[in-house]
């Protein structure tokens, strides 16, 4: 059962989201605000977080920049869910290194979509680094 | 001189026939002849002005310059306006200055040279046009202030847009989840989970509401469109209705204490206006208190006025913040992470103040925060 950490500050959107998740068969643990959610990507490594970015606390850029400085966590697949919309903010977002980016509202599929596409790009990312006849440190 | 006093049939004849005023000089800067209309425009008796000087008439700032000016004109004989780019005065006996425009006009009579001055008083014209100059600058100042209004209206409602389709994406998304979650629930025993889903639903189609009402009530604030209806109308009714709405929005151990004694309380107010403050007030006291804490509404009962407290034990305001928290889309520095439009409560505010209620507050960071609306009571 894949692990996803899912941070967001909206209490209904948070146990929607999870509730919706949980459907499909994965594993979800909350956060409330940036700081928790860092907090909980730290304690427990995920295979994915899906995180927002206008929240208490700690932003979700500041969580996503975190998780990079931790050689624990720097490998986990980000996906930012977010109301801003503007194609700067949504470039902002994929520089600093998410990858992927859902503008609110997304839709039940386009999530699915964007996790299996990002847990997909992961495991196979690995199956290739293993073939490799040297040992990489991400 | 004589000259003229011998030909003064002939001059009187010309000289009174025009409206404006003339002054003979001759070479040594004599007036010689003068006719009724520069005696009158000078305030002299008729040829009072006779064998004078022509510095009488000329304000005494400009007599050096003026004595110049003619000796050089009666070198050059030639017709010609006075004072090209230049302001002209003249003096009248006593004492006063006034705007003049003056021709000069020089001729030969009997082997001597003269200057004909023509003057026009221009008092008027002068005014008229320092008058029209002042209401260009008026005017001027008027558009570019208006301009500038204008510029910073606009800014301020694409911010304001912007902001509100952001705080839009959020509650939306609840709502299309919940959706999809209700789709998905299609067993009998399923009903507590719809319930759920259909009350998160309505909570968030509400606070959709409050926004868009909040955004419609600046536009009519601001277009002066407001009409407010005086009621009289239990205060409890009010106060219990806010409050019913406001518990759907809790969070987890939040809670709302009531009112005491309020029960016979009737008041006269408008009560959508109040309902409109309140609720704000509520709403702020939810949104930034943290879990399991008190949010209390208390009323006073005072001689002339009644006041309604709202007191949560919240973020509170930083002191810096707290000259601004009434400004329009002013968000304090310990509420940019939380959603909001930083409308509400400068239109409450604005709403109470037209209506002779006031909306004022105390708070201090990290303790919380007490908003109170007071409204007269009619004795």
């Amino acid at each position: 059962m894949k692990k996803i950490l899912l941070i967001e500050d909206d209490r209904a959107l948070r146990e929607n989201t999870a509730e919706l998740l949980e459907l499909y068969g994965y594993k979800v643990r909350t956060a409330a605000n940036g700081m928790d959610g860092l907090k909980y990507a730290q304690e427990s490594p995920p295979d994915i977080i899906l995180c927002d970015i206008l929240m208490p606390k700690m932003n979700g850029y500041s969580v996503l920049q975190e998780l990079a400085f931790d050689n624990n966590t720097r490998h986990i697949p980000f996906i930012f869910l977010s109301a801003k919309t503007e194609l700067k903010e949504i470039r902002k977002g994929i520089n600093l290194g998410a990858d992927d980016y859902l503008t609110k509202p997304f839709d039940e599929n386009d999530l699915l979509n964007a996790i299996e596409n990002c847990l997909s790009k992961t495991k196979l990312l690995s199956k290739k680094l293993k073939q490799l006849p040297f040992k990489v440190i991400l | 001189m004589h000259v003229f006093q011998k030909n003064s049939n002939i001059f009187h004849l010309l000289s009174e026939g025009v409206s404006e005023g003339i002054i003979v000089v001759n070479t040594k800067q004599q007036i010689v002849a003068t006719n009724s209309s520069a005696n009158e425009m000078f305030g002299y008796e008729k040829e009072e002005l006779l064998d004078k000087s022509i510095d009488t008439v000329i304000p005494k700032r400009y007599h050096t310059d003026h004595n110049k000016h003619v000796d050089k004109f009666i070198l050059k004989s030639e017709k010609r306006s006075m004072g090209q780019g230049r302001e002209l005065y003249g003096v009248k006996k006593n004492g006063q200055e006034f705007p003049v425009e003056a021709g000069l006009n020089p001729f030969k009579l009997y082997g001597s040279t003269y200057v004909m001055a023509l003057i026009t008083d221009i008092t008027e014209r002068k005014n008229y046009t320092e008058n029209l100059e002042r209401i260009v600058q008026e005017r001027t100042k008027q558009l570019t202030e208006a301009l500038a209004k204008e510029k910073e209206l606009s800014e301020l409602k694409t911010r304001f847009l912007s902001l509100v389709s952001h705080e839009f994406k959020t509650p939306l998304s609840s709502i299309l989840t919940s959706v999809t979650l209700l789709g998905k629930y299609t067993k009998t025993d399923e009903q507590k989970k719809r319930d759920k889903h259909v009350n998160t639903i309505r909570n968030k189609v509400m606070y959709l509401d409050t926004i868009l009402n909040d955004f419609l009530s600046i536009e009519r604030l601001d277009s002066g469109k407001m009409h407010y209806k005086l009621e009289e109308f239990p205060l409890s009714k009010l106060v219990n209705e806010v409050i019913y709405d406001a518990n759907m929005l809790l969070k987890p151990g939040q809670q709302i204490k009531y009112p005491e004694n309020i029960d016979d309380l009737i008041i006269k107010f408008d009560e959508k206006t109040l309902e409109l403050g309140l609720s704000n007030l509520i709403y702020n006291a939810i949104k930034y208190s943290p879990e399991d804490t008190t949010i209390e509404v208390i009323v006073n009962r005072k001689t002339t006025n009644l006041e309604i407290c709202v007191k949560d034990e919240g973020i509170g305001i930083p002191k810096k913040d707290q000259k601004h928290i009434f400004d329009r889309y002013f968000r304090a520095e310990n509420a940019l992470l939380t959603q909001g439009t930083g409308i509400g409560l400068n239109i409450a505010k604005q709403h109470l103040k037209n209506l002779d209620a006031t909306l004022d507050f105390s708070s201090v960071e990290n303790q919380g925060s007490t908003f109170t609306i007071t409204i007269p009571l009619e004795i």
